[in-house]
């Protein structure tokens, strides 16, 4: 079997896993791409799937986008001839996500990140400390929330105004 | 004083004026055992990522290249390959084999780099000496071929920046054949060498298992026995046309890292000879208006830079500025795996197996000491602490 039909099994065996309903949206847009939006609840289940049936051990790392009303967290798996990615919304106004260092060791610095630039907190993280920003850099400012701008960081952070 | 038993804190970092990417890590110590690391990354965070939102895509271009000093070209490619991907452009094939010429060429000079580094560290000045005369080689190519021996400018949206001239192309064939012959000479002395086995040979070990689990990359993977190189399991760029082999050690050690590395070294300067004898003719770029807008869409690639596995996200939602983009560096991934090697390891052994997985924050400058119970700093210096670690092996004190 071509790893072509082979990745589309591999999605079509994760939507059985964790149910229809809980999947949101899939799409396939080139032969080695598979990308899945499912519901944050389901995440353990799916990357515990992918990770033991699969053969999607590795995480490559986790991106974080602020979309507005809610923030999307891109988990990139991958292994030979496939990079898989599964993304979650969190609303913005409940910023949590489960944390899956215990699945895969790997996801330790990613979500540590993820907490410092997006402030979405990683619930049952071993460690989660702040892993980029400085000891000064004020509580509650995430740099990548599209809120903030260059002025706005600038006043944040150290009070002056950007000229 | 019966001192067993007390652990003492030992930060290291994070500025180190030689070297770029400052990282700082605290080591717990027994005696001469590390027994626990913490590390902590991000002085030299820029905010390039939320820079690269505000800027347009050819600005963006300029500006991934400077995220690193050594992987430069691999970032700048992987960056283009987005935007491309998303944009629905399709490169000309010349375009693509150039792009591979100059990736493999930055390879061979990151690993010749590591190389001499890594013998310096071990106090085997001589193939240090040796190993970065003949890294000028590479380094002239790049200088001839870009303007430049490091941030060579050489991808534009669509293509790349400059050709190749024909007649040039004997005088780099010649160039390379003397770095296949000498790169050859490294294999052989890597893994026969007694001073290189003595030194390296079962420090910093981290298992195969253990690799995996942590989702290591690159060349400190491979040196654990994980056999992973995107460039043959995601194939990008030309590929996918080239016959290499991937180099795995099984030691997963400091010495599997150098013998992986020599060996790659080989592969490289192999690739980038077939490079020149199948450059195929044509254009070297697809037109890409600088203000033009991105259609909405997004793309992930992955690439092998030379420390691993580099990947980038792009997300765009039609302006001519990315929404979002995203890149990990191959050092940030390798960071949970190189802590498990430096934990039951020797003091003595830090420089050696920092610089195992790369070059950056090989050592610092300027090491504290302090004795928590008695309030004792002292300071020693990289230099200090690699003789030191060099005496205390040749006087057995490790016995």
């Amino acid at each position: 079997m071509s790893y072509v039909e082979e990745n589309k099994k591999t999605l079509e065996r994760l939507v059985e896993a964790i149910g229809k309903e809980n999947v949101i949206d899939s799409k396939i847009p080139k032969d080695r791409r598979v990308y899945v939006t499912i519901k944050t609840d389901k995440l353990r289940d799916a990357i515990t799937f992918l990770k033991e049936k699969e053969g999607l051990f590795h995480l490559a790392t986790i991106t974080g986008i602020d979309l507005g009303e809610e923030r999307e967290l891109n988990y990139h798996l991958n292994r030979p001839n496939l990079i898989f990615t599964i993304k979650v919304r969190i609303p913005g106004d409940k910023p949590v996500v489960p944390s899956i260092t215990d699945i895969i060791g790997g996801a330790v610095l990613y979500e540590r990140e993820i907490n410092d630039l997006l402030g979405v907190f990683p619930e049952g993280h071993p460690n989660p400390k702040r892993l980029l920003m400085t000891e000064e850099w004020p509580e509650g400012v995430y740099p990548l929330l599209k809120k903030w701008d260059v002025k706005s960081l600038r006043k944040a952070v150290d009070g002056e105004e950007w000229t | 004083m019966d001192m067993s038993g007390t652990e003492f804190s030992i930060p290291i970092g994070p500025q180190h004026p030689a070297l770029k990417e400052p990282a700082s890590f605290l080591f717990k110590v027994d005696g001469e055992v590390v027994v626990d690391v913490e590390p902590r990354v991000g002085y030299n965070h820029r905010g390039i990522e939320k820079a690269m939102e505000a800027r347009t895509y050819i600005q963006n271009l300029y500006l991934t290249e400077r995220v690193c000093g050594i992987c430069s070209n691999a970032h700048q490619t992987l960056y283009a390959m987005n935007v491309e991907e998303v944009a629905g452009i399709i490169i000309p094939p010349r375009a693509k084999y150039l792009r591979t010429f100059v990736h493999e060429l930055e390879r061979i000079h990151s690993h010749l780099l590591w190389v001499g580094v890594a013998a310096h560290e071990i106090g085997f000045d001589t193939l240090f000496y040796y190993v970065w005369r003949d890294r000028e080689i590479v380094l002239d190519i790049l200088e001839e071929i870009s303007g430049n021996r490091v941030n060579y400018a050489w991808n534009a949206i669509g293509g790349v920046r400059r050709d190749i001239p024909s007649d040039k192309i004997p005088k780099f064939q010649k160039a390379l054949d003397i770095l296949a012959e000498r790169t050859k000479y490294y294999t052989k002395v890597a893994t026969t060498e007694a001073t290189i086995a003595n030194r390296a040979s079962g420090v910093g070990y981290c298992s195969k298992s253990d690799m995996i689990r942590l989702c290591g990359c690159g060349p400190h993977a491979r040196a654990s026995g994980v056999n992973k190189d995107t460039r043959r399991d995601n194939p990008y760029l030309a590929y996918d046309e080239i016959p290499f082999n991937v180099i795995t050690a099984e030691s997963g050690d400091v010495l599997g890292n150098v013998v992986v590395r020599v060996g790659e070294l080989v592969e490289s300067v192999g690739i980038a000879k077939y490079v020149l004898d199948h450059l195929p003719d044509g254009p070297i770029r697809e037109k890409f208006n600088p203000l033009q807008k991105v259609p909405e869409g997004e793309a992930t690639n992955m690439i092998e830079a030379q420390r691993g596995e580099d990947i980038h996200y792009l997300c765009s939602k039609g302006d001519n500025k990315p929404y979002r983009y995203k890149m990990r560096a191959p050092t940030l991934a390798n960071i949970p795996s190189l802590i498990l090697k430096l934990k039951g390891g020797y003091i003595a052994d830090i420089p050696i197996v920092l610089a195992g997985i790369d070059p950056c924050f090989s050592c610092t400058d300027r090491m504290v000491f302090v004795d928590e119970s008695k309030d004792n700093p002292w300071d020693m210096t990289s230099e200090e602490l690699r003789k030191y670690g060099i005496r205390w092996y040749s006087n057995g004190l490790n016995k």
